[in-house]
């Protein structure tokens, strides 16, 4: 056995060189021609996924809440099962179908046992394509929504979302819409059916398979997987975005102990060649734990219990974003501070030794991020949006890696301006106007 | 199936090793024998204080964090009634640093005033933002003092009251490490990109030459018997009033363990639920309802709570929460819906296998109940459960002697 002395407890074990990241596109099959099924098996598992992906986001909507309505009231009932007999299947094999709604697509998802699969495969289409949307569920399901926002627009971070997300985008657009009360009361059924019958069609769906994977189940998709062929209604040419001259929003909310800031920018797209840049400069900035931001205003200050910045990436637009919700009575300073730190980025270089904690980080985010086929799938539905492949994804990450502090001083200056951010504060504005 | 190896040091640590070649990355887990279980009634809070000091640095390492971010690590821990438990994952070809770190926070800390200054006012501010400010957020702080007269059950994870959190000194700091984080009250579970014998060098490297602590007394008191109901009333300024339910149940071994954890997925797991379908979608007296398990070593408790809708009074729904009780004890399940619940479970563990950092921690739990393989076998224990088995726990459990009640009554500011 060792003797203590005999090992260095006082200085860090070398460290491994990081490996390249071993993930492979997957595996596209066409089903009648038509449906793209994507791949990404790991046989050692017991468990399958499924994603059904449409287009059938926020932006393809001409009243709020019929996107995700939709979306939500597909496993309510269907021609040939209504909304216990769907959900005591699903319990019975233990399996989930879990639905969601984004600006840019919305999808159904099964997740269960690989063994049940077979069971599941017909209901999850049937829901899919034979969902009748039950006024009675319809109903009690804005009902209860209605009731959620009303309780959610009480709070600070939730306003502040809304109100970011309208100014980010530009009232009127697509990707600005923001929700009112009176939209929980403004959907009827027809408006539901509308958007499924248009925008949930077969034809027009991409699937990704993970987990376990056997031919039976590829080809019991194939025979289950009836496809009409039908044009698709051209919608009229969104706006997805309208530039404005407004930069600041300050709402009042004299009651709350924290106020909500959103600070932010409009930015440049995911496969724009500045781009792993200021994903590492966003990193350090406000990305991870030990960022500048999360040091400065929590740890030295107690402005906050937490502060992020992200970059969020749609499919026809993008922005940066600081997030945070600080001690009301600290609002003037919080956002003094934070507009100090971004000035910091553009006029100082960061040191060698924040620059490759913040690279060992994200390098091994990323690892984690791509880590089991479940992950990948995640992965690629989110960069399959944006028309990015794994490919890309690795050359990201190898100019994150190379990346030098004088580009990321360069790519703060070009991208991160203090002065041409976008402001949201929702709380004590006191002292903020003018 | 978990396949895993085991081997202990001479000071006792005991260590778990899991080989799964399909991910890049290593998970370490390190279960502490130590919860709030284990503390003084008069210094409550002391197990989870410390989670938060094992961060201020040991004593040849000034900071945790940066180190392992340099070497693409995360982390993070949580602290229970009964266990502190320690975790995190990086690339494989960082495996040491991985135990450099831990081992040094195992041999000493480095104790610094400062830490100790700023975890207590960390701590105190959790207090208050989840259990003080927080709607509902002192329920359990009332609850479990309601249901335990005698176990250290009855009070909280983060301690009795604020001022515990206060008092703590550095001496009551160090006594509290210098018994309970010591090799021969750890467990460790590496899953991953590991080998069993890689494994077994960097253990002996780094945790071998760990003094062993001495010997742990553990004699919980027992709690006795509950001899009739309790019942409290809370007003509180919330949006809506709620109703919590609390009956006794068995320890965490004992062979009920798994009629009970049934019973509680009989009544509100998935969509097809009873209370779900009942109580929520057909009489709409609620507008969230849920039963479950505490889930602790020691007899823990089985819980119904529900949020009422403004029209519902306390007396209407604590009747049909009952009635629903009274059905599943007089009643045998049909064997469709056991098997419901039963496959439900069997899912639930598979998807729990999914994350190599779940299996560790798996692993590492089960060992502290006695034996990892524990792990392997619960599939087995769900599905023996018979409607025989539920149907009369039910009856045991569901006594009006044994229930503890509190209503926590909304009212207007």
């Amino acid at each position: 056995m060792n003797s203590t002395s005999s090992i260095d407890r006082k200085h860090a074990p070398l460290l491994g060189k990081p490996q390249p990241l071993q993930i492979s596109e997957p595996r596209k099959i066409m089903i009648h021609n038509t449906v793209p099924v994507y791949l990404i098996p790991d046989n050692n598992q017991e468990a399958t996924k499924i994603d059904f992906i449409f287009d059938a986001g926020t932006t393809l909507q001409n009243k709020k809440l019929q996107a995700s309505a939709v979306n939500k009231l597909l496993v309510e009932g269907t021609l040939h099962h209504n909304s216990f007999e769907i959900a005591k299947t699903l319990d019975f094999y233990g399996a989930y179908i879990d639905t969601f709604t984004s600006k840019d697509n919305a999808g159904v998802t099964l997740f269960g046992l690989s063994k049940y699969m077979k069971d599941l495969l017909p209901l999850v289409l049937e829901v899919i394509s034979e969902a009748t949307f039950p006024e009675q569920e319809l109903e009690t399901y804005l009902k209860r929504q209605k009731q959620n926002f009303l309780i959610n627009n009480q709070k600070v971070k939730f306003r502040a979302s809304l109100e970011f997300n309208e100014l980010i985008f530009g009232k009127g657009s697509a990707y600005g819409q923001k929700l009112t009360e009176s939209d929980f009361d403004n959907l009827c059924k027809d408006d539901i059916v509308r958007f499924y019958n248009m925008n949930y069609k077969l034809q027009d769906v991409y699937i990704v398979i993970s987990g376990k994977i056997t031919d039976a189940l590829i080809l019991q998709l194939e025979n289950l997987l009836i496809i009409e062929h039908q044009t698709k209604e051209i919608n009229e040419k969104k706006k997805y975005t309208i530039k404005s001259k407004e930069n600041i929003r300050l709402i009042s909310q004299p009651d709350a102990m924290q106020s909500a800031l959103r600070i932010g920018i409009p930015t440049i797209t995911r496969k724009h060649p500045d781009f792993p840049h200021l994903f590492l400069l966003n990193t350090l900035l406000g990305g991870y734990f030990g960022s500048r931001l999360m040091s400065s205003l929590r740890e030295e200050k107690g402005f906050t219990y937490g502060i992020y910045s992200y970059i969020q990436n749609f499919k026809y637009a993008d922005y940066f974003l600081i997030a945070t919700e600080v001690n009301a009575n600290q609002t003037r300073p919080a956002i003094e501070e934070i507009n100090r730190q971004l000035n910091i980025v553009s006029n100082e270089k960061v040191s060698k030794e924040e620059l490759k904690i913040v690279k060992s980080y994200l390098y091994g985010s990323y690892l984690r991020s791509f880590d089991g086929a479940f992950s990948q799938a995640e992965r690629f539905m989110k960069g399959k949006v944006l028309g990015l492949t794994f490919e890309e994804r690795k050359q990201e990450l190898n100019k994150m890696m190379q990346a030098s502090s004088e580009d990321l001083q360069q790519t703060a200056q070009n991208y991160l301006s203090s002065d041409k951010m976008k402001m949201v504060v929702v709380g004590n504005i006191e002292g903020l106007q003018g | 199936m978990i396949k895993y190896n085991r081997f202990t040091l001479s000071n006792g640590l005991t260590v778990l090793v899991h080989h799964d070649s399909h991910t890049p990355m290593v998970a370490m887990n390190i279960l502490y024998k130590v919860g709030a279980r284990d503390e003084d009634p008069e210094k409550t809070g002391f197990a989870h204080l410390f989670e938060h000091l094992m961060f201020g640095g040991s004593v040849n390492i000034p900071e945790y964090d940066t180190p392992l971010q340099l070497a693409g690590g995360e982390n993070n821990a949580f602290t229970n009634s009964d266990i502190t438990n320690y975790y995190l994952t990086l690339p494989k070809n960082n495996l040491e640093t991985a135990f450099w770190l831990e081992s040094d926070r195992m041999l000493s800390l480095a104790f610094t005033p400062k830490s100790l200054e700023v975890q207590r006012q960390v701590v105190i501010e959790e207090f208050k933002q989840n259990y003080l400010n927080q709607p509902y957020g002192d329920v359990y702080l009332h609850l479990k003092p309601l249901a335990y007269k005698v176990h250290p059950y009855q009070w909280n994870t983060i301690g009795k009251e604020i001022s515990h959190i206060e008092k703590a000194t550095m001496d009551d700091v160090k006594l509290f490490y210098q018994k309970f984080y010591n090799p021969d009250n750890a467990i460790v579970c590496l899953a991953g990109n590991v080998d069993i014998e890689e494994a077994r060098v960097l253990s002996e490297k780094w945790f071998g030459d760990i003094p062993k602590g001495k010997h742990i007394e553990r004699n919980y008191p027992v709690e006795p018997p509950q001899k009739k109901p309790r019942k409290l009333t809370l007003e509180r300024n919330v949006p809506q009033s709620a109703i919590y339910m609390a009956w006794h149940m068995p320890s965490r071994t004992d062979p009920e363990y798994y009629s009970c954890d049934l019973i509680s997925d009989l009544l509100s797991n998935g969509n097809s639920s009873r209370l779900y379908q009942h109580l929520v979608k057909e009489q709409k007296l609620f507008s969230e309802l849920n039963a479950f398990i505490t889930g602790d070593v020691d007899p823990g408790l089985f819980i119904v709570s529900g949020k009422l809708y403004d029209s519902v009074d306390f007396k209407t729904a604590e009747e049909a929460i009952e009635k629903e009780l009274k059905n599943i004890k007089e009643t045998p399940v049909s064997s469709e819906e056991l098997k419901k619940v039963q496959n439900k479970l069997e899912a639930n563990l598979v998807f729990s296998e999914i994350s190599v950092l779940n299996r560790a921690m798996s692993l590492c739990y089960y060992e502290m109940l006695g034996n990892a393989d524990l792990f392997n076998l619960e599939k087995e224990k769900y599905q023996s459960v018979t409607p025989d088995n539920i149907q009369k726990t039910a009856n045991r459990i569901f006594d009006e002697k044994n229930k503890n009640v509190l209503y926590y009554k909304a009212i207007k500011k």
